[in-house]
């Protein structure tokens, strides 16, 4: 391939791989800006390698908030003590007698 | 979990009426409270140190909870006060049980910089560096038993322990927790910006090894 062709397609992806593959959370986060938007948005329409890592990542994303361990209790074991920690803070002190 | 852009001021839900309650003792307001925040506080918890110390971390902290919502004057969001609370007492438990907690010091750390694909896998026979030679594997072909398979679930979470801290931190609230990213800035005091950077680095580690493990 000629250093022509090479601009061209360099061109045309607009950004390299290697700077479109840190955009990613910013995209995900719509946080880009207008401009960095409009280059990763038109590499990506271009290159099956930063389309195969977007999904990836958005894979590991789900994978995570899946991997929450659900082996938790709802309340804690000293639930009562903090009830009653929370009628004495809470209340006015006796004033009477 | 899209909602707000992240970087906006967080819009805050009315939390007076839950406040003004709990400052006057109310049980059931307390309970939902509790009942709403206690599993996200444990497991946060339970990323710094052993879950029986987390247990006990997060009764401490629903007993100050208690002890101060007399004094709370609503500068944050109840729920980052309270996370606040938890943060504080784990990390100060975490540092001091260094030695006897294996995993707190654990994995990369500085590697802020670290690409997010390895240079060397970013090098494309005709375009050179910075390229794709050809694309990372297609995940989306693979079946889902594969995927969403107690091993994969395992490593992920081995994975967030070996994380550097505030990766871990940003990373657990964000994508486990499923908190909104001007949520996590408030909690954790980072700029909008810095919590998108410990994101990128904790999801791309989580991608680069689960590449590893379905390969």
């Amino acid at each position: 391939m000629s250093e022509d062709d090479t601009f061209f397609i360099d061109n045309e992806l607009r950004i390299a791989c290697a700077d479109a593959v840190e955009l990613v959370t910013e995209f995900l986060d719509d946080a880009l800006s207008p401009e960095d938007r409009a280059n990763f948005e038109i590499h990506l329409s271009l290159c099956e390698g930063c389309q195969a890592f977007l999904d990836q990542i958005n894979r590991t994303i789900t994978l995570t908030s899946e991997s929450k361990t659900t082996t938790v209790d709802v309340l804690p074991d000293n639930f009562d003590a903090l009830l009653d920690a929370l009628d004495s803070a809470t209340s006015k002190p006796e004033t009477g007698d | 979990m899209q909602g707000t852009a992240p970087g906006e001021p967080l819009p805050r839900r009315d939390e007076s009426a839950v406040v003004a309650s709990l400052q006057a003792g109310d049980r059931d307001v307390f309970r939902s409270l509790v009942e709403e925040l206690n599993p996200g506080l444990t497991r946060m918890a339970r990323r710094y140190v052993p879950e029986a110390l987390a247990a006990e971390i997060v009764q401490e902290t629903w007993m100050a909870v208690v002890t101060s919502i007399g004094g709370f004057e609503q500068r944050s969001a109840l729920k980052t006060w309270i996370y606040r609370i938890m943060l504080n007492k784990v990390r100060t438990l975490a540092k001091r049980e260094a030695k006897v907690v294996p995993f707190t010091s654990v994995g990369p750390s500085g590697d802020a910089h670290r690409p997010a694909v390895d240079a060397d896998r970013l090098v494309h026979p005709d375009f050179g560096h910075g390229y794709w030679p050809e694309a990372p594997p297609r995940w989306d072909m693979l079946p889902a038993e594969r995927l969403e398979s107690r091993e994969i679930a395992a490593s992920i979470r081995s994975a967030i322990a070996a994380l550097p801290e505030a990766q871990r931190e940003v990373l657990t609230l964000r994508d486990v927790e499923g908190w909104t990213g001007p949520e996590v800035c408030e909690i954790l005091g980072i700029s909008a910006v810095n919590q998108r950077v410990l994101l990128h680095r904790g999801r791309t580690t989580l991608r680069a090894m689960l590449e590893e493990e379905l390969r």
